[in-house]
C-alpha cells in the first residue's frame, strides 16, 4: 500500500495562526501542510513551545486557523460554523489531554459517561473502562485516582464515544516510564485492534517508534515528515 | 440521571453556605410579598364578606331630627335603592363599682331581625325577644372585656337618664369594625361599646316618635348613577332639618381605617421582595462568576469534548432554576406563617365576622415564578463568561489576571505609608469591584432597614409624644352634650382636686370656597390658656390669632385656600346663614383635621355668648379622689363623653407599639440575614480563590487570628462606608414608608432620635462583627495543606 493511494481524514493546506496580544501580533504556526490519514498512528515531534497544542487544537477543532485551510473528509473546517464546530468535535473527536483534565465532582465512570452522552453511537462506558483496565477503580473520584490511572480514565473517555479521530496532547508527559509505556500499549492496542486512527503528540522520540507516520515541528514550521519503516510495540521501545 | 445533572447536585452541595445564603435573602423576599398579599387577601377576603353579610351602607347621613316621612322623598332619588332611617346617640355605660363613664353609641334596629342595611351579626345570645322594651344587644368585643353576657343588665346613661338594661345578646357590625372611643386612636374595646336597642325603645327615650338623626342607604349598583349627585339631593332635602354630615363608604372611619392598612399592606408586597430579589440576583451573580472562574477548565474540557454553549448555559439555568425554587419554596412556606402572624394581629385590631388565614395558590405560584425568575436571571448573566470562553483559552492553564496598579498606589505618599496589611487587603478590594460593590449595597441596605425599623418606632413614639405630652397636657377632655354657659368652669373648679380647666368652643360645619367645601370642626380655644395646645408637625406650638381662623393644611389644600382668602361657615346646628370668615394662617399638624379660632371670636360670630362644648381638665388627685371625680362626671346629665387621656395614652402604647414590636423584630432579623448572607458568601469566595495564599502565609508561621485579621479588614473596608451610606438611606426609607401610611386623617410624623442612629450604627456593626467570627472559623477549618498540593 503506497501514500498515494490511502485517504486522509485530515488534510491542512498552509494553516497558519497568530495571537495577538495588544498591538503585538504573533505568528505561532507558519504554514502548516500535513496529512493525517485513516488507521494509522501519527506522532507529532516537537520542543516546548514549537506549536503542537496549537496544531491540535486546530485539527480537533477547538480553535480556528488565521489562515490557510483544515479539512476533514474534503469539508474545510474554517467554514463551519461554531455549531458545526462543536458537533464536529461531538462526534469525530476524542480528546485525551496533556493534564487529564478530568470533572473533580464526577467518579471515573461518570467522567467517561459525560462523553457517552453525547455521542450517537457510544460504547457502554463500562467496556470503554474495562479496555483501560480500570474496572475496580470506576467508582472512585479523580481526587482519588493516580496521575496514571487518571490518564487511563481521561482515554476512556476519549475512545468511549468511538471516534473517528483520537488526538493525545502529550499523553505520558506527566507520567513514569512504566505508566507512560501501559498508556501507550492502551493507544497501540486500539490502533492495531480497534483500527482506529491516533495522533500523539510528544516531545519524545521513543514514543515515534510505535508510530506509522511522524511529523517534526519546529518554531511552527514542519521540519520533517516521514513514514515510519520499523513500527515497534510499545513493550519492545526503549527511552 | 444525566452526568451533568448529577455533577450539578454535587457542585450545589459543595457551596452549600453560598447557596443557603443566596436561598434566605431571596426566601425573605418571597416570604414578605406572600406574607403580606395573603394578608391583603384575608382582610379583603373578610371585608367583602362581612360588608355583604351586613349589607354595608354606602353612605351615612347625621342630621339633626327629619320626620320619617321624608323618607318617601328620598326614596325616588335616582340611584338610590335602601334606605334605613335610625336613632343614634353617644350615650354612657355606667358600670358598678367603676367610677370612670364609659362611652358608647346607642343605635336603633328593627323589633324583630331582618334583612336591612347595616344589619349586626349575633355572636351570642339571641336578637331582640318580643317580652320587654328595654333589651339591648352589646358589641361582643366590650362584652368581653368587661365581662358583661346575655343574661346580664347593663346601666346606660341615654339623653340624661339612666336605664337598666336587659342585654338578650352580643353582636358585631361590619360598620364598626374598627372602633376607637372619642378622642383615643386605639381600640379599647374595654371603654367604648356599641349598643342597639330596640327603634320603639330609642324613639321614647330620645323623643323622636316618628323622627330619626341618622340615615343609611346604599347606591343602586351598575346603575350608572353618580353617587355624589345623589347624596347632593339627598342633602338638598334633608337641609330644612340640619345636616350634620354625609360620609360616603371611602370616608367612613372604620372603613377607611381598613382601607389604609390595606394600602401599606400592598406597598410592602411589591417593595420589599424588589430590595430582597435584586439583592439575591446579584450575590447569586458573584456565584455564578466565581463558579465560571474555579471550573474553567472542566468547562473547557466539557467544550471540547462537544459539548455546546446551550448545554452549559442549560446548565447554569438550572443551578439558577434549583436555588429560586428552593428560595421560592421557602419563602411561600415562611410568608405563610408571616400571614398568619399578621392576620392574628389584625384580628385584635379589627372585629370581623370570620378572619381565616387562606391559601392564596396563585400567589404561591407567581411568587415561585418570580423567585426562579430572578435565580435564572442572576445565573444566566454569570454564565455569560463562561460561555464567551473559548476551549482553547480554557485549557490555557491560569486566566490572566488583571494587575494594573491602583489609583491609590500612584499616591506614593499615602500608599507607602499604609504598610503590607492594608496595601494588601485594599488590592483585592478594589480588584474585585463588583463583588466589593455588592458587598458594599448590601451593607448599606442592611443598615437602612435597619434604621427604617427603629425609626418606625421613634416615629410612633413621637406620635405618641405629640398627641399625649407635647400638645395635650390635661388629665381629662370631657365633651358636653350640649352647649353650655361658661360658667359649668366654676362647677368644675369646686372640686378642689381640679388645677384647671380651660373651655373650648366648637363650631361643627362645612367650610366653603368657591367650589369647594369640607366638613370641619372649628375649635375655639381660649390663647395662651389651653391645656390642648395646638402644636405645628415640627414641634412648634401654633398661634391662635385674635381674628379668622387657622386651616391645617390638609384642609386648605383641599379648599384650595390660602391665608388671606375669606372661607364660609355653614354650621350645622341651628344658626343656618353662612358665616364669612378670613382664613388667618396655615399649619401643618399630624393628626386629624383641625381648624381653630379663638375662643371669643368663634362665640361672637356664632352670636353665642361664652359658651362651652368641651372641656380640657387638669387636675391633681390621689386613685381615690380620681374615681370620685369621675364618677361626679358621669352623674352630670350634661356629659357626653370623657376621655381620660394617661388612659388612651396607654392603650396606644399596649396596641400599637406591642405590635410595632413584633415587626420591627421581624425587619431587624431580615436586615441579619442580609449581612450574614453577603459578608459570608463574599468571604467564602475569597477563601476558596486565596487558598494558595492562605496556605502560604500559615506556612510562613501565621496564626489563624493574623489571617482572619486580613478579612476583617477587607470585610471592615467594605461594609463600614456601606453602613455609613446606609444610615441616610434609612432616612429615605422612612420617609417612604411614613408617606405611604399618610391619610387624611393623620401623617406620622419622621422623627429619628439620635440614640437611633447610633444603635443603629452598634447593630450593624455586630451583624458585621458576627458573620467575620463566622468566616474566621472557616478559615481555621480551611485544609490548608491541601492548597499546596495542587498542581498548576
Ligand atoms: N492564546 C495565546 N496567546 C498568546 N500566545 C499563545 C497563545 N497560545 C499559545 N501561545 C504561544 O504559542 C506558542 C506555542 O504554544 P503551544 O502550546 O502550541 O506549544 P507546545 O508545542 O504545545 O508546547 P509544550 O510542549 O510546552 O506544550 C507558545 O510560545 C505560546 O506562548
Ligand atoms: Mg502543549
Amino acid at each position: 500500500m503506497t501514500a498515494s493511494t490511502k485517504k486522509p481524514l485530515i488534510s491542512l493546506r498552509n494553516v497558519k495562526k497568530s495571537y495577538t496580544s495588544g498591538e503585538v501580533t504573533t505568528e505561532i504556526l507558519h504554514g502548516i501542510n500535513l496529512e493525517i490519514f485513516e488507521g494509522e498512528i501519527t506522532v507529532i515531534l516537537g520542543a516546548s513551545g514549537s506549536g503542537k497544542t496549537t496544531l491540535l487544537n486546530i485539527i480537533g477543532g477547538i480553535d480556528r486557523p488565521s489562515s490557510g485551510n483544515c479539512l476533514f473528509k474534503e469539508n474545510d473546517l474554517n467554514k463551519f460554523t461554531d455549531k458545526q464546530l462543536t458537533n464536529y468535535r461531538r462526534e469525530n473527536i476524542g480528546f485525551v489531554f496533556q493534564f487529564y483534565n478530568l470533572v473533580p465532582t464526577l467518579t471515573a465512570i461518570e467522567n467517561v459517561q459525560v462523553s457517552t452522552e453525547l455521542a450517537t453511537n457510544p460504547m457502554s462506558p463500562l467496556e470503554a473502562i474495562k479496555i483501560v483496565s480500570l474496572e475496580d477503580r470506576k467508582n472512585n473520584f479523580p481526587s482519588q485516582l493516580s496521575g496514571g490511572q487518571q490518564q487511563k480514565v481521561s482515554i476512556a473517555r476519549a475512545i468511549a464515544k468511538n471516534p473517528s479521530l483520537i488526538l493525545c496532547d502529550e499523553p505520558t508527559g506527566a507520567l513514569d516510564l512504566e505508566t507512560g509505556r501501559m498508556v501507550l500499549k492502551i493507544l497501540y492496542n486500539l490502533n492495531h485492534e480497534h483500527k482506529r486512527t491516533i495522533v500523539i503528540i510528544t516531545h519524545s522520540n521513543a514514543v515515534a517508534c510505535m508510530a506509522h507516520r511522524v511529523i517534526h515541528i519546529g518554531s511552527g514550521i514542519i521540519t520533517k515528515n516521514e513514514e515510519n519503516q520499523n513500527i515497534l510495540r510499545p513493550e519492545e521501545i526503549s527511552y | 440521571m444525566s452526568v451533568l445533572n448529577r455533577k450539578l447536585i454535587r457542585d450545589l452541595l459543595a457551596s452549600k453556605a453560598q447557596i443557603c445564603a443566596v436561598m434566605s435573602i431571596i426566601a425573605i423576599g418571597i416570604a414578605c410579598m406572600v406574607g403580606m398579599y395573603q394578608t391583603y387577601y384575608n382582610l379583603t377576603v373578610s371585608q367583602i364578606s362581612y360588608y355583604s353579610q351586613c349589607r354595608m351602607a354606602d353612605f351615612w347621613v347625621d342630621i339633626k331630627k327629619a320626620p320619617d316621612n321624608i323618607i318617601k322623598e328620598l326614596e325616588n332619588i335616582k340611584g338610590i335603592s335602601d334606605l334605613r332611617q335610625r336613632i343614634l346617640f353617644p350615650v354612657i355605660v355606667d358600670i358598678k363599682n367603676i367610677s370612670r363613664p364609659i362611652s358608647g353609641v346607642m343605635i336603633s334596629m328593627p323589633e324583630t331581625q331582618s334583612d336591612i342595611i347595616n344589619d349586626i351579626v349575633i355572636k351570642s345570645g339571641t336578637y331582640f325577644t318580643n317580652d320587654d322594651e328595654d333589651e339591648v344587644i352589646i358589641s361582643e368585643k366590650f362584652s368581653e372585656a368587661r365581662g358583661i353576657y346575655p343574661g346580664d343588665y347593663i346601666n346606660i346613661i341615654m339623653n340624661g337618664i339612666e336605664k337598666k338594661l336587659f342585654v338578650t345578646g352580643t353582636a358585631i357590625s361590619s360598620e364598626y369594625l374598627f372602633m376607637t372611643p372619642p378622642g383615643g386612636m386605639a381600640p379599647d374595646p374595654m371603654n367604648f361599646g356599641v349598643f342597639w336597642i330596640k327603634e320603639t325603645f330609642a324613639e321614647d327615650i330620645f323623643s323622636f316618635h316618628g323622627s330619626f338623626n341618622n340615615l343609611i342607604g346604599k347606591i343602586a349598583t351598575g346603575s350608572g348613577y353618580e353617587q355624589e349627585s345623589a347624596l347632593n339631593e339627598i342633602k338638598e332635602i334633608l337641609k330644612p332639618y340640619g345636616v350634620y354630615s354625609v360620609t360616603p363608604l371611602s370616608e367612613q372611619f372604620s372603613n377607611m381605617t381598613l382601607l389604609g392598612e390595606l394600602g401599606g399592606l400592598q406597598l410592602m408586597a411589591v417593595a420589599m421582595p424588589i430590595v430582597f430579589l435584586g439583592l439575591a440576583i446579584m450575590v447569586l451573580n458573584i456565584i455564578m462568576i466565581r463558579m465560571a472562574e474555579q471550573q474553567r477548565l472542566t468547562i473547557g474540557t466539557l467544550k471540547a469534548i462537544g459539548y455546546s454553549d446551550k448545554n452549559i448555559l442549560m446548565y447554569n439555568l438550572k443551578y439558577g432554576f434549583l436555588i429560586g425554587l428552593a428560595g421560592g419554596i421557602g419563602g411561600v412556606l415562611l410568608g405563610y406563617y408571616f400571614a398568619s402572624c399578621m392576620t392574628n394581629i389584625y384580628k385584635s385590631f379589627f372585629t370581623f365576622s370570620h378572619l381565616d388565614n387562606h391559601l392564596c395558590m396563585t400567589v404561591y405560584l407567581l411568587a415561585i415564578l418570580l423567585s426562579v425568575t430572578f435565580a435564572v436571571l442572576g445565573a444566566a448573566k454569570g454564565a455569560d463568561s463562561m460561555i464567551k470562553l473559548s476551549p482553547a483559552e480554557a485549557m490555557r492553564l491560569s486566566p490572566p489576571q488583571k494587575c494594573s496598579r491602583l489609583f491609590i498606589e500612584r499616591i506614593t505618599v499615602i500608599w507607602s505609608r499604609l504598610g503590607f496589611m492594608w496595601q494588601h487587603v485594599i488590592r483585592s478590594v478594589f480588584r474585585n469591584p463588583f463583588r466589593s460593590s455588592v458587598g458594599f449595597i448590601c451593607a448599606a441596605i442592611g443598615t437602612a432597614i435597619i434604621v427604617m425599623s427603629l425609626g418606625m418606632k421613634d416615629a410612633l413614639d413621637y406620635m405618641l409624644y405629640f398627641q399625649y405630652t407635647l400638645s395635650n397636657k390635661a388629665d381629662y377632655v370631657v365633651y358636653l352634650r350640649d352647649e353650655a354657659p361658661i360658667d359649668i368652669i366654676n362647677d368644675i373648679n369646686k372640686n378642689s382636686t381640679v388645677s384647671k380647666t380651660v373651655p373650648e368652643f366648637i363650631i361643627d360645619c362645612t367650610l366653603t370656597h368657591g367650589q369647594y367645601s369640607h366638613k370641619a370642626a372649628i375649635e375655639g380655644l381660649v390663647p395662651n390658656k389651653t391645656l390642648v395646645a395646638p402644636y405645628t408637625i415640627k414641634g412648634e406650638k401654633v398661634k391662635i390669632p385674635t381674628e379668622g381662623i387657622l386651616l391645617c393644611k390638609r384642609i386648605s389644600e383641599k379648599l384650595h385656600a390660602s391665608t388671606g382668602d375669606t372661607v364660609a361657615i355653614f354650621p350645622v346646628k341651628g344658626y343656618q346663614n353662612p358665616i364669612e370668615v378670613k382664613v388667618a394662617g396655615v399649619f401643618e399638624t399630624t393628626f386629624g383635621l383641625p381648624v381653630y379660632a379663638d375662643f371669643n371670636y368663634l362665640n361672637k360670630i356664632a352670636h353665642q355668648e361664652s359658651s362651652v362644648s368641651m372641656l380640657q381638665i387638669k387636675a391633681q388627685q390621689t386613685e381615690a379622689q380620681k374615681q370620685y371625680f369621675l364618677k361626679s362626671l358621669k352623674d352630670s346629665p350634661l356629659l357626653q363623653s370623657v376621655s381620660v387621656v394617661e388612659e388612651n395614652k396607654i392603650e396606644m402604647e399596649n396596641n400599637f407599639i406591642g405590635q410595632m414590636k413584633g415587626m420591627i423584630y421581624s425587619l431587624i432579623f431580615f436586615a441579619a440575614i442580609i449581612f450574614f448572607a453577603s459578608i459570608l458568601n463574599s468571604a467564602l469566595i475569597s477563601i476558596s480563590e486565596r487558598k494558595i495564599e492562605i496556605a502560604t502565609f500559615k506556612v510562613l508561621g501565621y496564626h489563624n487570628s493574623e489571617v482572619g485579621k486580613l478579612f476583617l479588614r477587607e470585610i471592615l473596608l467594605i461594609n463600614i462606608p456601606g453602613i455609613i451610606v446606609g444610615l441616610p438611606l434609612g432616612y429615605l426609607f422612612l420617609l417612604g414608608i411614613c408617606s405611604s401610611y399618610k391619610n387624611e386623617m393623620y401623617s406620622i410624623p419622621v422623627h429619628l432620635s439620635d440614640v437611633t442612629w447610633f444603635i443603629s450604627l452598634i447593630i450593624a456593626i455586630i451583624f458585621v462583627y458576627c458573620a467575620y467570627l463566622i468566616t474566621r472559623k472557616a478559615i481555621g477549618s480551611l485544609n490548608w495543606q491541601d492548597a499546596l498540593k495542587i498542581k498548576q
